[in-house]
């Protein structure tokens, strides 16, 4: 499920950027299971993010022909969660590709 | 209190290295524990617990006797218990593809951060009771709290549901059902000789 290859690394790549830009989000964390991963990753951060967080990326997998698209994130407090986790699958949603079953999984694992 | 066993999170860290970790100020810089969400809310948690114990130890120098260790192992004992990520809450989206959730871990640290805007009062254990990761659901939140000698308890339980109301209606979509607020002792009581 994580992302494989250039063309799903750079799709990451551009979905990651896209959800940092949504306002009210205040970082991205790894997936689940890829903390040793995350030990020679960039940070990605939102651009006004107080804290970093190392190699937080959406994750790009595929599950038996459906794209399956998650995020995890951290929101920030003085924000609205749930307004801006619906924005997060909002832009998600509307950067998949046309055609193809596609799922969006936003977890919200910080709030700060 | 007295359980031996060390207390771990999900991702496997435990209490105790989370402790080291922040003692030595978050340094060397570990990747593991700064990528993963519930050992950031264990940290926040427990230097939060460590500016507390400062400021009572400060409070002592002016003749309030400090806090027994009994005290402050009793909230460190609540927050460890509930530091794992927990059940996944989920937030309503129309589009039938989209699923969202927040971590159960992620709210009881948002309702912990609320005991920062009231001066003299510090959450201990905090429980949502119900089926919280059903929509819907009804849920009632079961907080207990450390309130300093002196305060107004009623006035204190007071604020305390509000702003915790306010943080959740905020940032989830619990159907929130009541908010118990139990303050369970108090600290800061400077005993009389006769006491002792």
């Amino acid at each position: 499920m994580t992302a494989a290859g250039s063309g799903e690394a750079r799709r990451s790549d551009d979905l990651t950027a896209r959800v940092l830009s949504v306002d009210g989000v205040d970082g991205m964390f790894p997936p689940r299971g890829t903390v040793a991963g995350a030990r020679a990753a960039p940070l990605v951060t939102a651009p006004d993010a107080g804290e970093p967080e190392p190699s937080g990326r959406v994750d790009v997998g595929d599950d038996d022909g459906t794209i399956v698209v998650t995020a995890r994130i951290a929101t920030r407090r003085e924000g609205d969660t749930p307004r801006t986790a619906r924005r997060v699958a909002d832009a998600l949603l509307q950067n998949l590709p046309t055609g193809q079953d596609a799922a969006v999984r936003i977890h919200i694992v910080q709030i700060r | 209190m007295n359980d031996p066993a060390p207390i771990a999170l999900d991702c496997g860290k435990t209490i105790e290295e989370l402790s080291d970790y922040l003692n030595a100020d978050r340094t060397p810089y570990d990747p593991s524990i700064e990528s993963c969400p519930e050992c950031l809310n264990e940290l926040r948690a427990l230097a939060r617990v460590s500016r507390l114990s400062r400021d009572l130890i400060a409070q002592e120098a002016a003749d309030l006797p400090a806090p027994p260790d009994s005290w402050m192992q009793a909230i460190l004992s609540d927050i460890h218990r509930e530091m794992r990520a927990g059940r996944d809450l989920p937030i309503h989206h129309p589009d039938p593809r989209v699923r969202i959730s927040v971590t159960e871990g992620a709210v009881r640290a948002l309702i912990r951060d609320v005991d920062d805007d009231i001066e003299g009062l510090i959450v201990g254990r905090c429980e949502l009771i119900g089926a919280a990761d059903r929509l819907g659901a009804p849920v009632r939140v079961h907080l207990t709290a450390s309130a300093l000698w002196g305060r107004s308890v009623p006035e204190l339980s007071a604020t305390l549901r509000d702003l915790v109301s306010a943080a959740l209606s905020r940032h989830t979509e619990l159907e929130i059902a009541g908010i118990d607020v139990t303050i369970a002792d108090l600290h800061g009581y400077a005993p009389t000789e006769e006491e002792r």
